[in-house]
């Protein structure tokens, strides 16, 4: 089912997070579960020096990468 | 409930939904689009959250994880367009430890999730203790609307509302959610 007219714009309602909203709230994750930054975080996993992808904290950072990352479809 | 626009559509959506959350939480809610995350319609997937997330619920020693994510879509039947919810995440932790409590999932999409239906986490924090709540607690399954996880954290875990008028915040935006899902 084509969609006419998707260029979006939304009710103000919700604003559109920022470039530096998103970074700030993907660093406040990272923060507060693996007292590392967003950036520091994103190093160790393009390095693959993070041990397991599968640990609880760690996915609470995963779960928020989409928002400075391209996404994993959902 | 469907708009005549993405606009309308959307802001019948978000509006209860962002009254909902400021019963806990003062904090700005965003959306921001998937970069990369169209449908075959040229719908982007987008996500509303907040930055400081979790976010703290006063007087409870709780904190509150939400991420939710929809599309707008259009309906050709009906010349409309309507949002649609494709996964929800809704985590409530203890602040403390910041372990998970309760986690209430549904990500039928999603390539790191092999459960793909509704479901509830009893989680890390519950692990070898007594539960941190009366046993009695109604704890919501299948899916679940965030209107029921806000009722329940204020009636059943204590949290201390915003506002004053939360229940009819509630109960408004549970009418509009109930009118418009289509499940």
């Amino acid at each position: 089912m084509s969609t006419p007219g998707m260029a979006l714009d939304l009710d103000p309602t919700v604003p559109e997070a920022t470039r530096e909203e998103l970074i700030a709230a993907f660093d406040h994750t990272a923060t507060r579960y693996l007292g590392i930054s967003g950036d520091e975080f994103l190093r160790r996993f393009d390095a693959h020096e993070i041990p397991d992808l599968n640990d609880l904290r760690v996915r609470k950072v995963l779960d928020r990468i989409d928002l400075v990352r391209p996404a994993r479809i959902r | 409930m469907p708009g005549k626009t993405p606009a309308e559509a959307f802001d019948l959506y978000a509006k209860p939904l962002k009254a909902v959350l400021g019963c806990l939480t003062r904090e700005t809610l965003l959306r921001t689009p998937i970069p990369d995350s169209e449908d075959q319609n040229g719908n982007a997937l987008q996500r509303f959250f907040f930055v400081k997330s979790p976010v703290l619920l006063k007087d409870s020693g709780l904190a509150f994880d939400f991420s939710h994510y929809f599309r707008i879509v259009w309906n050709g039947e009906t010349s409309t367009y309507r949002v649609k919810t494709i996964s929800y995440t809704y985590e409530i932790e203890d602040e403390a430890t910041r372990h998970e409590i309760l986690a209430f999932h549904w990500e039928p999409d999603s390539p790191r999730s092999r459960v793909k239906t509704p479901h509830l986490h009893l989680g890390f924090a519950l692990r070898d203790k007594s539960l941190p709540f009366h046993n009695k607690a109604h704890i919501p399954s299948g899916r679940v609307p965030v209107e029921d996880v806000v009722s329940f954290l204020i009636s059943d875990l204590q949290v201390t509302p915003l506002n004053s008028d939360w229940s009819a915040v509630i109960a408004a935006a549970r009418h509009s959610f109930m009118n418009q899902k289509t499940w």
